[in-house]
């Protein structure tokens, strides 16, 4: 880990935020960064560097490490299914939009905090699922399949991610026997 | 009287598939030993470029049952001459058999099979990781076994064009030799 961080010394950036951000005990309670930078395309076939962050309704509670130590191991899932099912949680989907100039090809550079930003929607989650009988196990999340009007950008991560998912998801479904859908989950 | 030469259609629709064959056959190769951005631009041209091939082919095929192909020189030895046979019915096989697997393995795995833009070809199969696995492997080796034809096949031409000078080169080359022009 030491020769990689030497080698790598922009993994210090990561280190670093990750001791000062605030911990919470709830998936409820986080953002979710893009950290890649994405095109959005407008009608007039102008491309918009982009990055976007799903911003939690829910209000984090601060909780210290050592506090989130003594819960078990997966309090986080319990946390999130008991948790949506007394009610659905919601994040507004916000697209902060490059200056000209900002770096879009290193997702390890945060822009300035000063960036427009637009609320493009809201994800609603209403339903927790198992991942074993869950309708997400047998495909592959590619982060360069995109819908019309949203294209890669110059951060070659996208790419890297997603011929590196192809070929696990290559592996994952060639041993699919070992990794069965449940009983009640084979009947849906 | 039989023809001396695949029909001019024919001859163009060969070597443009070489082309377009032997492309896809590296940039298969290419894009699954890559994680640079490169991948990408692999992968965007490996789909249309498998759907390009899958429209010829079956175009091919019609001028095939349309203008036939030249008889195989008279003196040519029984067993040359049923390996010459088996050769392209395996060269059909696979011209076929390529697309369809790598369309129906993006299709088992639930992947959209983008031409260009936002244009998609229609899922084939349902999802299903088994049958992914399988048509992902067949598409693997396939490709393997199709360039051993092509090598077998370029083997057997120079055969033909250089040590039995029997014209058989001559009926699908894309230009007329001198001696044929004389």
């Amino acid at each position: 880990m030491k020769k990689f961080s030497a080698a790598h010394p922009e993994f210090a950036t990561f280190l670093s935020w990750a001791k000062s951000a605030p911990w919470t005990g709830s998936y409820a309670e986080e953002h979710y960064n893009s950290l890649d930078s994405f095109l959005f395309v407008d009608g007039s076939g102008a491309a918009h560097p982009i990055r976007w962050s799903l911003v939690p309704a829910a209000q984090p509670v601060p909780v210290s490490p050592d506090d989130l130590a003594k819960r078990g191991p997966d309090f986080l899932e319990q946390e999130i299914t008991q948790r949506v099912a007394a009610g659905p949680q919601r994040w507004s989907l916000v697209v902060t939009v490059a200056n000209p100039g900002d770096p879009t090809a290193d997702p390890n550079k945060a822009w300035p905090a000063d960036r427009r930003t637009v609320e493009v929607g809201t994800l609603i989650v209403q339903q927790i699922e198992p991942e074993r009988d869950g309708p997400c196990r047998d495909i592959n999340f590619d982060p360069t399949v995109l819908p019309a009007g949203i294209k890669t950008s110059d951060d070659p991560f996208p790419a890297a991610r997603s011929a590196a998912y192809s070929r696990s998801y290559n592996s994952r479904t060639a041993e699919e026997s070992y990794y069965p859908r449940t009983a009640t989950g084979a009947q849906q | 009287m039989t023809r001396k030469r695949f029909a001019a259609p024919q001859r163009l629709l060969h070597w443009l598939m070489a082309v377009c064959i032997l492309a896809m056959l590296f940039i298969g190769v290419g894009m699954v030993s890559t994680v640079t951005p490169k991948y990408l631009t692999l992968v965007q041209i490996h789909k249309p470029l498998g759907i390009a091939i899958l429209v010829l082919v079956l175009i091919r095929l019609v001028l095939r049952l349309i203008y036939g192909s030249p008889a195989l020189p008279a003196d040519l030895p029984a067993p040359i001459k049923l390996g010459a046979y088996l050769s392209q019915y395996a060269f059909y096989a696979l011209m076929f058999a390529m697309p369809l697997i790598g369309w129906g393995m993006l299709s088992a795995a639930s992947y959209p099979v983008v031409l260009f833009g936002s244009v998609h070809l229609p899922s084939i199969l349902p999802l299903s990781p088994s049958l992914h696995t399988l048509l992902w492997h067949a598409h693997f080796y396939l490709a393997f076994a199709f360039f051993a034809l092509i090598l077998l096949h370029v083997a057997a031409i120079l055969f033909h064009a250089l040590v039995r000078r029997d014209g058989v080169f001559q009926t699908m080359a894309p230009f007329l030799s001198r001696d044929e022009t004389k």
